[in-house]
């Protein structure tokens, strides 16, 4: 413990100005019953539903059950400490957390204390209720400004709004916290990841019941990306008890409305709810709240929907303000039926759903764009990528179609085989790796390139990609970013604040699409393409096409 | 206490005003009080294997001269076997009573012993305070270092040198950090 002589006397000063004052009365009881986390209090007549309970060696507790004869409360510390009989006072404060931009860069508990060894955090003695407020309808604004998650498979069919409340489900190891992650890196493009700067996205991690090696890894590679300067993390990971687990979305989510109400613009990820239901369940059995479907409390609908009606794009009058909210529920096999991921379902703005068949075939991020959905929709894509990604999902439906069919058939007609190899080149153009998240342009252009259908000179109609073989064809992506970037940035330029897609920009796009696509195949010419190109190669070409498609 | 015996001492209250037998009652309460703190006696109530008829039967001669509601009410909660919330129904009955009446207990712990004058002025201090008559109870308590702490009912008043130093360190360790 460090301490100054200066702090020593000013907090001297304080006390000797105060000496005099008037005395408070304190509310008190005494605890009947302590155990697994939860405590029984007598007395306590004035306490306050979530209210801040004081026990003695500073272990704090939550009121949560007011009864006739007693209050039982959760203790958000260790238990050891607190014996039958202890008095235990109110403190006439509701939970809350510190708030406010102090917090943005470090690594915090649920209740707001630094968990990352980098001193005290002073918010100037703002707190936020953990229970705040929805805002209601006249505070708020459709949704309708893009929030860019750089990744294609989602930005172009799956987009996400400012204010939209998207929820990321699949199995566990299907990629859900890589994709959050990744949407977390892409906002270093709003502000250069200055949280100073008011442009830039503020996002925060909530972690429940996950593990510590996890959220250090988070961490980690959030810092070495430059993306941890406008991060907060709030880390509840499986070692904290579970009153902590089920408070943590809620402080995440005090920390974000702060921010939101300041006119900032913020990105929350939760993961996962399904994890908070676990532990609410827990506290909820303990305190002998009657369970109901899988031993869920009557309120855990609640419990979601609360949380989630937060996030909002406030109106004009409210600072224009935005929270996003991306919740993650774990699936077990695959079973999106079941209690908690239904509820968060209906509660959302849409969903995205990650496979672990696709994820073991090598489709990653492994989103299966059939059941995945986004009920904002086109209007909060920009209206270049609304134009190509429109083509994206058209072809996709058909390459699923036909898979289906192809898979039992031998002889394909021209047609059918066309439109089954364009199917497996647009899976290959909507694979990324992690951490490599994609600028908007840069979406719109290989988009664009893949979707494009032309007539060549001699009278046929082709997509421009269809004469690189499949294998190359992320090979390919990069080179033509490459060229784009290094060649054309102008055009890129152009998408980036046109927001459009002109005439001019297409024929840009095609032009160097072409130009890019032979330079391309001159150079693997002399390798693999040959080999690719066999004829016997695109006959075989109709089966893997089969399994490509049960990924769109 | 439990709610129950909480519930059945209110509706006794309630019985003995509106049948002018509070004070009887009162005493006739204290008296039942008195003899269950002794372990047999409690045991005697609360056992099952004792016919119904004879339990009234004792406890009624046990109580001889008690008024008529606080007979009925002994019949009636043998009747209806929940005699186990005999031994608390002193304690809810004195406290709806100090509710009525306006007063408190209040147990006033010091740090050093008191003279007569000095806890009558500290009564009156609390008493103007809280708003009650207070029934002081005062013990010595070294640990509070200076000062007083007072608990009436579920409230408590801490003018203690002890509280103010564990003020200072919380403040202290926020500082530091």
């Amino acid at each position: 413990m460090e301490l100054r002589p200066s702090d020593v006397t000013s907090l001297l000063r304080e006390q000797i100005l105060k000496y005099g004052e008037k005395l408070h009365t304190e509310s008190v009881g005494t605890v009947l019953q302590v155990g697994d986390g939860v405590a029984r209090v007598a007395g306590l007549d004035q306490c306050m539903m979530s209210e801040l309970l004081e026990f003695p060696g500073g272990v704090m507790g939550v009121a949560l059950n007011l009864e006739e004869d007693n209050v039982g409360c959760v203790l958000l510390g260790s238990e050891s400490q607190v014996r039958e009989g202890d008095v235990v006072k109110t403190s006439g404060r509701i939970i809350s957390v510190p708030v406010g931009p102090e917090l943005i860069g470090r690594v915090v508990d649920s209740l707001g204390r630094p968990k990352d060894g980098r001193g005290p955090i002073d918010t100037k003695g703002r707190f936020g209720p953990i229970e705040g407020q929805a805002p209601n309808v006249v505070e708020r604004q459709p949704v309708k400004e893009p929030l860019q998650t750089g990744i294609k498979a989602i930005d172009s069919m799956i987009p996400i709004g400012r204010g939209q409340r998207e929820l990321i489900i699949g199995d566990r190891q299907t990629g859900k916290t890589a994709i959050c992650v990744d949407a977390i890196l892409n906002q270093k493009s709003t502000g250069g990841g200055d949280p100073k700067n008011p442009e830039q996205v503020i996002c925060i991690y909530v972690a429940v019941g996950q593990k510590q090696s996890t959220v250090v890894d988070v961490t980690r590679r959030l810092e070495a990306e430059g993306a941890l300067a406008y991060t907060i993390i709030v880390d509840a990971s499986a070692s904290e008890n579970a009153a902590m687990q089920y408070l943590a979305p809620y402080a995440g989510a005090a920390m974000g409305e702060h921010l939101r109400d300041n006119g900032r613009h913020v990105l929350i990820i939760y993961d996962d709810l399904y994890k908070q239901a676990m532990a609410y369940r827990q506290v909820m059995l303990l305190l002998r709240r009657p369970p109901g479907r899988e031993a869920f409390p009557g309120d855990i609908f609640n419990l979601h929907s609360r949380l989630l009606e937060r996030a909002a794009k406030l109106s004009k009058a409210k600072g224009s303000g935005s929270m996003t909210a991306l919740p993650i529920v774990e699936t077990q096999e695959g079973d999106v039926s079941a209690y908690i991921p239904t509820n968060v379902i209906s509660i959302t703005d849409g969903q995205i759903f990650l496979e672990g068949e696709l994820f073991h075939q090598g489709v990653r991020p492994a989103v299966n764009a059939g059941i995945s959905v986004s009920r904002v929709g086109g209007s909060a894509q920009i209206p270049a990528m609304k134009k190509v990604a429109g083509g994206l999902r058209i072809q996709l439906a058909q390459f699923r179609e036909l898979a289906a069919f192809a898979q039992f058939g031998s002889d394909l007609d021209e047609a059918t085989r066309r439109q089954l190899a364009q199917g497996e080149r647009l899976v290959e153009i909507l694979k990324q790796n992690q951490y490599a998240p994609v600028a908007v342009e840069e979406q719109v252009a290989i988009i664009f390139a893949a979707t494009r259908e032309r007539t060549t000179p001699e009278g046929k109609r082709e997509f421009i990609l269809h004469k690189i073989p499949t294998a190359k064809i992320r090979a390919f992506e990069a080179a033509f970013l490459g060229y784009l970037r290094e060649r054309k940035p102008a055009l890129l330029e152009s998408i980036r604040t046109g927001k459009k897609m002109t005439e001019e920009i297409e024929k840009g796009l095609e032009a160097a699409a072409l130009e890019c696509r032979e330079e391309f195949l001159a150079s693997i010419d002399d390798g693999s393409a040959a080999k690719a190109s066999k004829p016997a190669a695109a006959k075989a070409e109709a089966k893997p096409a089969a399994k490509a498609a049960k990924a769109h | 206490m439990s709610v129950l015996s909480s519930r059945y001492a209110k509706a006794l209250f309630q019985a003995a005003e509106s049948a002018g037998e509070m004070e009887a009652v009162r005493s006739a309460v204290a008296v039942l009080h008195e003899a269950l703190t002794d372990e047999s006696a409690r045991e005697f109530v609360r056992s099952r294997q004792i016919d119904k008829r004879a339990k009234i039967a004792a406890l009624l001669q046990a109580l001889a001269g008690a008024p008529t509601t606080f007979q009925n009410f002994l019949k009636l909660v043998v009747d209806r076997a929940v005699e186990h919330i005999l031994p608390s129904l002193g304690e809810e009955f004195a406290k709806l009573v100090r509710q009525r009446t306006g007063t408190a207990r209040c147990l006033l712990e010091t740090a050093r012993a008191l003279g007569p004058a000095e806890t009558d002025a500290i009564r009156a201090k609390l008493e103007q305070h809280f708003g009650l008559k207070l029934e002081v109870t005062v013990t010595e308590c070294p640990e509070l270092i200076g000062g007083f702490r007072a608990t009436v009912e579920d409230q408590r008043v801490d003018a203690s040198v002890q509280k103010r130093l564990i003020e200072l360190r919380t403040s202290l360790s926020q500082v530091a950090g």
